[in-house]
């Protein structure tokens, strides 16, 4: 791409994105008639600007970079030796994945605003604030060094904390006589945690980074890319843990994920399909790919076996308060979790296969065995990062469109939706049938491709400590777990949502608004469109995505993924030196033929079909047996906790499941002081389970608060000769750094 | 040519699933001293629910009546994708990957689970929950069997993995100490799996006590016909996947001379029967298990198929 066609459509994007921005927050601050207008022009913007981003990632993608372009030094001459502040522009094909999906993402989801904005409070300045955010979340991913990395992501940090005010705000104009205390207190803990987890994130990144930069003497990421840091482990294993445990907040990686499920449910639901089905991905995998392959390329072994675990026990956390989540938008949230997890575990087997013991152990072969093996583990998670994005931001679409209209979320309140709103139905169920790994629709075809990954990289890991294997088997266990429970959970919540007879009066009255406008109808179909051809060209999307690695991994080739689009075939060699292709212990091989699997459910589903139609006599209506009584719907339909009792019964304390509601005890007891992160979640009346992370969060965090208040206390002792003392001390230190310095 | 193999096997593995019932339901009538109903009774139950006009509840939607072809296509695919009869030879390409298999299961599994809560009946939904619960039970299990063949096999693939025992010969299958765990695992998880004693009790007819049957309740007519077909070929299937992984001399194979297939073609009833006898005498001396306490046996399964991994793990490490 010739640098001046570069120059004007970044340019022309950053211009509509900035432009939408301000005509948003600020063009219907002045006249409130405008608010209309500022609105869809906010809106026409981001889509202009996400078209044009779109158009520069299919470009970069074709045709990567090679060098970063160096568009202006900003600042120069800093004291301290300080490097340069430039703005430095850089795509690869990794950034040009993620420039590519926000570019594609963000234009669906202004489409769908049109229409969920309307009637909205606030809209014009959430439309506003939706154009900073993607224009935050794209450049992030094409600058090239430090500074505006960070900048780029403490943007986003401020942005969303914008948008998880949105419910907040909604319950203020209320009257507070009708509002819950729960739903308010809930709705604050929103805005306010958010920035304190997704800070802790950026100083652990920045710490890491700035690492990284003193030992590369410079703050562009070209000086921190094949950095040598062999000779000091110490410090290798100091930016690895910094930069894991601060992404890992940013991504909602185990421990630490419990802000994405209080945070994200009450931001608006437009932009909450744009933040947690892509940004929250792509501002977490993407600086790790990028600093764990490209800026510590030796790695260590026992940074996959670590990052393996996390993956293993995010995955299924996140699935099991998906699970006993209440309302639609935090199930998703908390599920949004669980594919991190699955997306992590790719990215911890192709770390484990690439350490530098493990090569070196392999000898002279290491990078024909090793590597190919790694960049299917690495295939494997960008594979299912772009299936998530597929379809989570179709099932937080749906979701919007049944709040826009029937205006809740309770699950144990929907119910019967499918009766009238065929097409949001029909693609909940198409997302629902994707996230649970079910063929022939994409969830599947990544979730296989992991697995395939394990277990090739099988025995592999056993050569250099054979314990190792014991990760792997441990990931494995939980992965499997959690597709089981995925599958339930999306049982659990479709069924509730869209099956049966609806449970609240409300529900039944909207049904008679009829189902969503075109352009949100649009949306949905096109995402469930994507669901669908990412799960029939596996081939094709492999074969596309094997480009990544090579960029990542020092690979001579790129892995084949076989000729056929809608054939998925790989074979790696497992020893070293030359293979024959007839010999089987020597190869490790796998293949997932679209074609032959669609025509083997589909000759019987003709055959199962043609038995049932229906001949001569029509078909009956009769009511349902309810044993005798008259059918009602909100009492005699399972409900979700009752759906989902065997999981999470085990989480219940037994004194509280001997409890009644409502008993005498509850009274009596003075109430407990109200946590910072409510641990005891309610599931269903009465009952309530614990959520370990979140009361282990609570314990650090009261345990710092209190030290914090012990050492504040005594530093600021008020009695003026401490503080004369101070400045006592403060003076020689000046003085001996003074003197010291020359 | 495989394509016509595979046609023909799928089609004779759809039309012989409620034989193996009839067989089943014989064996244990006359086993316990019952009057039996004859072996082709499924056959005829079928015809009669087929040529049944359907009656849908009216809190029913289309998935009510789709649901039920997709179980049906999903416990039929094997026959058409994995090896059930005939054994393709080394190399020939082949779609019958176990992971696929387990995904197919699951997919049956959900359709089930959502057309138990589309009436929004009482029981439909306590069947939905358990049949979704027992999934959860057996995908990682599964997962873990697929595993182990990858490691002892170098595939997943079970054609290849049953050509590779079948090259084996006898010696290598039931000398190898993880091979004979992941047997006994897939035999104990094939009950949970096919719903039979003393996991579920197929011939219950009281509602609380129903898993999937709790979904059946609600049909009637084709779809039923539907349903209880695909009951027997999930049946089918895990008895023929458990005998052609362990006793998989006994398919038909290229490699074979034409007299032995021949002879094999005719020993397959046979072959059915006898784990059929196996089965119906175990059903015979079992009690219904809990609900809660379906773990233990479960559990056991995947101990065993952990275990059967690090078995092969250790002995790929010491050789």
């Amino acid at each position: 791409m010739a640098s001046f066609e570069f120059y004007l459509i970044v340019g022309l994007a950053v211009a509509c994105h900035l432009f939408g921005g301000a005509t948003g927050v600020f063009l219907a601050r002045f006249m409130r008639r405008w608010r209309e207008m500022g609105t869809h022009m906010a809106l026409t913007l981001a889509m202009l600007g996400g078209g044009l981003v779109t158009y520069l990632g299919a470009r970069f993608w074709q045709d990567p970079m090679t060098e970063a372009l160096t568009v202006a030094p900003l600042i120069t001459g800093l004291p301290g030796g300080f490097p340069d502040i430039r703005i430095e522009l850089f795509v690869d094909r990794l950034a040009a994945f993620f420039l590519l999906l926000i570019g594609l993402l963000s234009v669906l989801v202004a489409l769908y605003s049109y229409v969920w904005l309307r009637n909205k409070r606030e809209k014009n300045r959430i439309a506003g604030m939706y154009n900073l955010f993607v224009l935050a979340a794209w450049f992030m991913v094409v600058v090239n060094d430090l500074y505006l990395f960070l900048g780029c992501l403490e943007c986003m940090t401020l942005v969303f904390t914008f948008l998880t005010l949105y419910r907040h705000n909604l319950l203020l104009l209320e009257d507070p006589d009708q509002v819950d205390p729960e739903e308010r207190a809930a709705a604050e803990r929103a805005f306010k945690t958010y920035p304190v987890f997704s800070h802790a994130g950026v100083i652990l990144v920045t710490a890491a980074l700035v690492l990284l930069a003193i030992v590369a003497g410079g703050a562009s990421f070209d000086a921190m890319r094949g950095l040598a840091l062999e000779g000091q482990p110490g410090l290798a294993n100091a930016v690895f843990l910094l930069a894991l445990a601060g992404l890992g907040i940013k991504g909602g990686f185990a421990p630490v994920h419990p802000w994405v499920p209080i945070s994200h449910p009450y931001s608006p639901t437009t932009t909450h399909a744009l933040t947690l089905g892509l940004i929250i991905k792509a501002s977490s995998f993407y600086m790790l790919l990028r600093i764990l392959f490209e800026f510590l390329s030796p790695v260590a072994w026992w940074w996959g076996a670590l990052v393996l675990l996390l993956a293993g026990v995010t995955a299924l956390v996140g699935v099991f308060y998906a699970i006993t989540s209440r309302d639609l938008k935090t199930a998703l949230s908390n599920h949004t979790v669980e594919n991190v997890g699955i997306i992590l575990a790719g990215v911890g087997l192709a770390l484990l296969l690439s350490s530098s013991e493990y090569l070196d152990s392999l000898g002279q072969g290491a990078s024909r065995i090793a590597l190919p093996l790694a960049s299917l583990a690495l295939v494997a998670a960008l594979y299912h990062l772009l299936n998530h994005t597929a379809f989570k931001s179709l099932l937080y679409l749906c979701t919007g469109a049944i709040e826009n209209r029937t205006g809740i979320v309770d699950l144990d309140k929907l119910g019967g939706l499918v009766h009238r709103f065929p097409w949001t139905s029909l693609t909940f169920l198409i997302g629902a049938v994707a996230i649970a790994g079910l063929p022939p629709l994409n969830g599947f075809v990544s979730e296989w491709l992991t697995l395939q990954a394990v277990f090739a990289g099988q025995d592999l890991v056993a050569v250099v400590r054979p314990w190792l294997a014991v990760s792997l088997i441990a990931v494995l266990l939980m992965l499997g777990i959690a597709f089981g429970l995925t599958a339930l959970a999306f049982a659990k919540i479709a069924g509730e949502v869209l099956l049966g007879a609806p449970r609240r009066p409300e529900v039944k009255a909207a049904e008679k608004q009829g189902d969503v406008p075109w352009r949100m109808r649009t949306t949905l179909l096109l995402l469930a469109a994507a669901c669908l051809g990412l799960g029939l060209f596996p081939g094709w999307v492999a074969g596309q995505l094997a480009a990544i690695p090579t960029d990542l991994l020092p690979l001579d080739n790129a892995i084949s993924f076989g000729s056929s689009p809608t054939t998925l075939e790989f074979v790696v060699p497992l020893k070293p030196g030359e293979v024959e292709a007839s010999d089987q212990a020597g190869t490790y091989g796998a293949r997932l033929a679209v074609l032959p699997l669609l025509a083997g459910i589909g000759l019987p589903a003709a055959l199962g079909w043609a038995a049932s139609r229906r001949r001569r006599r029509r078909r009956r209506v009769g009511p349902l047996w309810t044993g005798g009584a008259d059918y009602r719907p909100e009492a005699m339909q399972i409900s979700g906790s009752a759906f989902s009792y065997m999981v999470w019964s085990w989480l219940e304390k037994q004194k509280e499941r001997n409890q009644k509601p409502g008993g005498k005890r509850a009274e009596t007891e003075a109430p407990a002081p109200r946590p910072w992160l409510p641990w005891r979640l309610p599931i269903s009346e009465g009952r309530r389970v614990r959520e370990p992370f979140r009361q282990g969060i609570e314990a650090v965090a009261s345990w710092l608060v209190a030290i914090a208040e012990r050492f504040g206390n005594w530093f600021q002792g008020g009695d003026i000769r401490q503080y004369l003392g101070y400045l006592f001390v403060i003076f020689i230190v000046v003085l001996l750094v003074a003197v010291l310095w020359r | 040519m495989m394509i016509a193999y595979s046609l023909l096997q799928g089609l004779l593995f759809v039309a012989a699933g409620p034989l193996v019932v009839g067989l089943l339901r014989w064996l244990k009538a006359r086993l316990q001293r019952r009057q039996a109903a004859p072996v082709i009774q499924p056959y005829r139950d079928l015809a009669k629910l087929l040529r049944k006009q359907p009656v849908m509840p009216a809190t029913a939607s289309a998935l009510y009546r789709y649901a039920p072809i997709v179980v049906f296509a999903c416990y039929a695919a094997p026959g058409f994708l994995a090896p059930v009869l005939y054994l393709p030879g080394e190399g020939v390409p082949s779609s019958g990957d176990l992971v696929i298999l387990v995904a197919l299961l699951a997919l049956a599994r959900m359709a089930m689970g959502l057309a138990g809560m589309d009436a929004g009946a009482p029981f439909g939904g306590l069947g939905s929950s358990r049949e979704m619960f027992l999934n959860v039970l057996t995908e990682p299990t599964l997962l873990f069997v697929a595993y182990a063949l990858a490691l002892l096999r170098r595939t997943t693939d079970l054609s290849a993995v049953m050509n590779a025992n079948w090259q084996a010969g006898p010696l290598g299958v039931y000398a190898e100490p993880s091979l004979l765990l992941l047997g006994l695992s897939l035999a104990l998880l094939s009950l949970v799996e096919a719903g039979r004693l003393p996991i579920d009790n197929p011939a219950s007819h009281l509602e609380l006590t129903m898993y999937g049957k709790a979904i059946h309740l609600e049909y009637g007519g084709p779809q039923l016909a539907l349903l209880e077909w695909a009951e027997a070929l999930r049946l089918t299937f895990v008895i023929t996947l458990l005998l052609n992984l362990f006793v998989p001399w006994l398919l038909i194979s290229a490699e074979n001379p034409q007299w032995l297939n021949a002879l094999l073609v005719l020993l397959f009833p046979v072959k059915l029967m006898m784990a059929t006898a196996i089965l119906a005498f175990w059903e015979s001396i079992q009690a219904k298990m809990r609900l809660r306490a379906i773990l233990t046996p479960a559990l056991t399964a995947l101990t065993l198929a952990v275990i059967a991994v690090m078995l092969a793990i250790a002995k790929r490490y010491m050789l």
